[in-house]
């Protein structure tokens, strides 16, 4: 059978987004956002159980929001590296793309073992003591139970995805055209971006250390629609954008107000007794 | 004895990329062709993955060539080497 018609079909994403820049698609990249990956999980385990590693005052410790932002992110770039090839009720998987899925599947399931076995040891340590319930039995209560649980569930979910990254061989080339800056030093630029975010966070010990992150992706989505040719920002995009920051000035601004009527209404209960002695004004 | 490991094996050549350019055959028009991503084409040309019985079977009924005219054990000659007359140190 020959077939004489010109070879016009090419891979062209019909518009550029910051998930296509901060895609990993060649070999050399993958693996380092799989073992980055791994770290923002046990980052996530430590500032369960451990405050040094957790953000807020000493009653009121807390994950870092940082944590909680980056984690999805680079399990998403993880995902769109690998063509999410892991889902198991993906429609259009060929005879090598099951046999890429079935092995890493094969590999991931010793690494869940070994993380079951993590998380177990952990859970014996960080256990409270159990207290009487209000009708029968014993219970614990923990946060640290319910973040130990998830942080498996979250293992359960990358291990596979994790292991077909790191095997998967590079895209080809025609994929590895949009991603605006060169592969190393985008990564080397969000590697960079998040771990600032992460020391500013538990350094400062405030949430505001993820904005390095967030701009860091920001920057790469719009180098990355400039080499593709598009504007930096569609004008659809702007609409949102801008109706996102109204939104949030907004609830920063009821969030204020809240927060100095409650101060203003503490302190009214506070010193009501020694105020009800004052001569009002007018009066 | 069970199955030597797919990394032992010793690759499978093939002619698939000449195949595809002499009937400028996209990797896209391929892979529609024979029913697999055209990811799984590259993967094929650069060696990267050896094809099941069921494709090579395939990709010859597509090319209408015999499976050992595109895929073999040792690495094909160049096209311009088999067509073209000895060279002179080669002739007896």
């Amino acid at each position: 059978m020959s077939v004489h018609t010109p070879a016009t079909t090419k891979y062209e994403p019909a518009e550029v987004t910051w998930r296509d820049a901060v895609t990993p698609t060649s070999r050399a990249s993958r693996p380092r956002w799989t073992a980055c990956y791994a770290l923002l999980l046990l980052l996530l385990v430590a500032s369960i159980v451990d405050d040094r590693f957790a953000v807020g005052g000493a009653d009121d410790e807390r994950m870092p929001l940082i944590l909680i932002v980056a984690v999805p992110v680079v399990f998403g770039m993880l995902r769109r590296g690998t063509r999410r090839l892991t889902a198991l009720d993906h429609p259009d998987l060929d005879e090598r793309d099951i046999e890429a899925r079935d092995s890493a599947y094969r590999i991931a399931f010793p690494l869940l073992v070994l993380v079951m076995i993590a998380a177990l040891t952990l859970l014996a340590l960080s256990l409270p003591q159990a207290v009487p319930g209000p009708w029968h039995g014993w219970f614990l209560e923990s946060q640290a139970l319910i973040g130990i649980g998830l942080w498996i569930a979250l293992w359960a979910v990358y291990l596979p995805t994790g292991a077909l990254a790191w095997r998967e061989p590079d895209a080809l080339e025609s994929e590895m055209q949009h991603g605006g800056l060169p592969e190393p030093l985008r990564d080397a630029l969000l590697g960079l971006a998040l771990a600032g975010a992460i020391a500013l966070s538990l350094l400062a010990e405030s949430n505001t250390g993820f904005l390095p992150f967030v701009a860091a992706l920001t920057l790469l989505g719009a180098l990355g629609r400039r080499a593709a040719g598009q504007p930096m920002m569609s004008r659809q995009r702007k609409w949102r954008l801008a109706i996102g920051i109204v939104m949030i000035l907004v609830l920063l601004a009821i969030g204020l107000a809240a927060g100095a009527g409650g101060e203003n209404g503490d302190g009214e209960r506070e010193t009501s007794g020694k105020r009800s002695g004052q001569v009002q004004p007018g009066g | 004895m069970g199955r030597e490991p797919k990394h032992l094996q010793p690759p499978i050549h093939n002619r698939l990329q000449v195949l595809r350019a002499e009937r400028w055959l996209s990797r896209q028009q391929l892979s529609d062709a024979v029913g697999v991503n055209y990811q799984t084409i590259g993967y094929l040309e650069r060696g990267d993955y050896s094809p099941s019985l069921d494709l090579a079977f395939r990709l010859a009924e597509f090319f209408d060539l015999p499976i050992e005219a595109i895929f073999a054990r040792t690495p094909f000659a160049p096209m311009s080497r088999a067509t073209s007359s000895p060279l002179p140190e080669e002739r007896p």
